[in-house]
């Protein structure tokens, strides 16, 4: 097992209250695998990457329970020395905004030439720092040079102009390849993907689509592709997480979440990806629930059709329906009903 | 290229703060006297003798007339005399501003050099002892006034302890370095004269020490609010997430942003230090422009106030430039065009 979340538990103090957001997420991930995390805005798929790459602010969050191993190490135990040669080098992130996520007074090159050259220490030594251009004039030449390169694997057209510029001087779809390139360059095993793109329009999207999932196939990494839209996540993975409001509700191999779908959460949401045969678009009544005071039962059960009395007292866990399935509801649990 | 033209157009908005300096100090000069030639006839002197010497002195012209006239003397250097000091205000203001432009600008060296870095140590040590220890001395930094400050520490370090000289600018017993640009830093370096260096320096300890308190305490807190901002943002996340070590990514990427948005208040600072500049003077006996300027409005010496008014103008309108400059320098978004200061 690659990356393996153990029943993560993280709670925001605000000023209504402990908001309590994850509620026991379990997530798991194989070499090489492309794993999609699909939910609607809000439900916490942002926390849960944040938590596993240790950039969650705390306070005001806090992981109250869980593990996170990542190639059986516990990345939430780990010291800033271990972190440091796995965040970057080993786990990478391409983030939601393209613009905002690159440093604003510094050029591509500057911004990539440091990533490549000191990624993986907690800290540089300034005197090797300072010396790196003066005697060591071929370190940040061949740094660029890796640079250039990366640039051009992500179907940069101008990368010498691109590595000369500032973000500003860059489109949105020119920065987000410019992310994954800086992503990749550490030739990672793990990929993670904040829905790249959402900010951008449709045409580039879909070209930032293509050319992640060409490059994950190519580099033979695992992904773990974050996204809202069942119909991109289904594009980009093998197997799919539905996550609602700081819960996992179903978990399937792709085509088998798309052929029987369990979860009423599930079915909603694929009933409510719109359809080029132009049937109606059918949404889900209702919206995510408040994490100070949630329901104390199922959290979708405000929302669901199929609800009976115990889904408002007892929580569901997550138990399997099929080799890969495994679906936290209570229709689905023969135990539940039998008493 | 564009660095340029954001130069020329940083250049331009000082036109009219320079019309706005020159009619203050029109206003100074003709104004708020009264009748000049009245003034210089004194009593005794008939009405046609008043008139006469008014008509001579251009008094009698339309007042933008007049104006212009005196923008253009002044432009050529003719400040007039010094009704106390009874030399040209031109060779007053050379003999002075410069003490004074080298007590303000080390002074403002030191606030950013110790202000930015404790702005940076008390934001990342946020809440920690060395983010209180801050904020009780931002709280008395800014409070405690500096005439109180500056007698202390000339009684500690200077009097009692005899570390450091008293009062003054130089050591009188012996010569000043070679009279070059007046300022004393300058004048020894260019000249190697290492004795009057060493000399220098230890007269401007205490004074732009005295001076730079306060400053540095607001400099830090605004660098630590800032640098607290960036935490938030997604590049510093970014950076975090793809293993950007931490040193680097404070000390380069962070404090680069930080400062950018602490320059503007640097810039108004110095407004600050002119102003602070005259309590510094007068308890340390520098021989600024500054103790000049309030003689010169006690004893309603005009020539001089014009002068101590166009030369504290004009360092500000400079200073301030400098500042622009070094924002397009580090701020792309500036000197590309794609935000307005
Ligand atoms: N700093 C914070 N303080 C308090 N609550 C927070 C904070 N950050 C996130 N939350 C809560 O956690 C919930 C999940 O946030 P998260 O960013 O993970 O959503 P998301 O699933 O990524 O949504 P989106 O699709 O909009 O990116 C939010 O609804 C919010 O209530
Ligand atoms: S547990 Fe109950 S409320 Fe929750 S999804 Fe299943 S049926 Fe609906
Ligand atoms: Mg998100």
């Amino acid at each position: 097992m690659l990356l393996f979340i153990e029943n993560l538990h993280i709670h925001f103090s605000t000023f209504e209250g402990t908001a309590k957001v994850l509620n026991g997420v379990s997530l798991s991930i194989r070499d090489g695998e492309r794993v999609g995390l699909v939910g609607e805005t809000g439900c916490g798929k942002s926390i849960t990457l944040k938590a596993l790459l240790r950039i969650l602010p705390t306070p005001p969050g806090r992981i109250v329970q869980g593990r996170i191993l990542f190639k059986e190490r516990d990345l939430l135990q780990m010291s800033y020395r271990e972190l440091h040669a796995v965040r970057g080098c080993d786990i990478a992130l391409v983030p939601q905004e393209p613009v905002g996520s690159l440093n604003p007074v510094f050029t591509i090159e500057e911004q990539m030439v440091d990533l490549i050259l000191w990624q993986g220490r907690v800290n540089v030594n300034w005197g090797t720092y300072v010396a790196t251009p003066l005697m060591g004039r071929a370190g940040r030449k061949v740094a660029r040079a890796k640079a250039l390169d990366h640039l051009v694997k992500v179907n940069i057209p101008d990368p010498e102009r691109v590595l000369r510029s500032y973000p500003v001087e860059l489109s949105g779809g020119m920065c987000q390849r410019v992310l994954i390139a800086m992503a990749l360059a550490s030739h990672p095993s793990l990929l993670i993907a904040d829905e790249p793109g959402t900010a951008l329009d449709v045409t580039t999207q879909a070209q930032i689509l293509r050319l992640l999932k060409e490059r994950v196939r190519e580099e033979g990494l695992a992904i773990l592709y974050v996204t809202h839209n069942l119909g991109v996540a289904r594009e980009m993975s093998e197997r799919i997480y539905v996550m609602y409001a700081g819960e996992i509700a179903e978990t399937a191999p792709t085509n088998q979440l798309f052929s029987s779908p369990k979860h009423p959460y599930t079915q909603g949401l694929i009933a409510s990806i719109p359809k080029l045969t132009g049937s109606e678009l059918e949404g889900i009544p209702g919206r995510i629930p408040d994490y100070v005071s949630p329901p104390q039962g199922c959290r979708f059960q405000p929302r669901c059709e199929w609800a009976v009395p115990a889904c408002a007292t007892v929580q569901p866990r997550l138990r399997p329906v099929a080799a890969g399935h495994e679906v936290a509801c209570h229709l689905h649990d023969p135990a539940f009903f039998q008493g | 290229m564009r660095y340029r033209d954001y130069l020329a157009r940083r250049l331009l908005t000082i036109i009219p703060a320079f019309i706005g300096l020159s009619i203050l100090i029109f206003v100074i000069a003709r104004v708020i006297p009264g009748d000049a030639a009245r003034l210089a006839l004194g009593p005794e002197a008939t009405k046609d003798q008043v008139e006469q010497l008014r008509h001579e002195m251009g008094l009698d012209l339309p007042l933008h007339i007049q104006y212009i006239r005196y923008v253009e003397e002044v432009f050529h250097g003719k400040l007039g005399r010094s009704l106390y000091t009874h030399r040209d205000v031109a060779e007053d203001l050379a003999a002075y501003l410069p003490a004074t432009l080298e007590l303000t600008t080390v002074a403002m060296l030191l606030a950013v050099l110790v202000g930015v870095p404790l702005g940076v140590i008390t934001a990342m040590r946020k809440d920690k002892w060395e983010d209180h220890g801050g904020r009780l001395y931002a709280l008395s930094g800014v409070s405690i006034p500096r005439f109180w400050i500056g007698i202390l520490l000339q009684l500690i370090l200077a009097y009692r302890l005899g570390w450091l000289p008293t009062t003054g600018r130089f050591d009188g017993n012996l010569p000043p370095p070679a009279q070059i640009t007046g300022f004393y830093l300058v004048d020894s370096l260019v000249s190697a004269n290492w004795t009057a260096l060493g000399i220098t320096v230890r007269y401007l300890i205490l004074p732009s020490f005295v001076l730079a308190l306060s400053p540095i305490a607001q400099i830090m807190r605004v660098v630590r609010a800032c640098m607290i901002e960036q935490v938030r943002k997604g590049y510093v996340l970014n950076a975090m997430a793809n293993g950007m070590p931490q040193n680097l990514l404070v000390y380069k990427y962070m404090l680069k942003n930080a400062f950018i948005a602490t320059l503007t208040i640097i810039g108004l600072l110095y407004g600050f230090f002119l102003a602070g500049a005259f309590v510094v003077e007068s308890v340390f006996s520098w021989p600024g422009m500054a103790r000049y300027g309030v003689r010169a409005l006690i004893y309603k010496d005009f020539n001089a106030v014009v002068g101590v008014t166009l030369a504290v103008g004009l360092a500000y309108a400079i200073i301030n430039f400098v500042i622009d400059v070094l924002y397009g320098y580090l701020d792309p978004r500036i000197r590309l065009g794609y935000k307005e200061r």
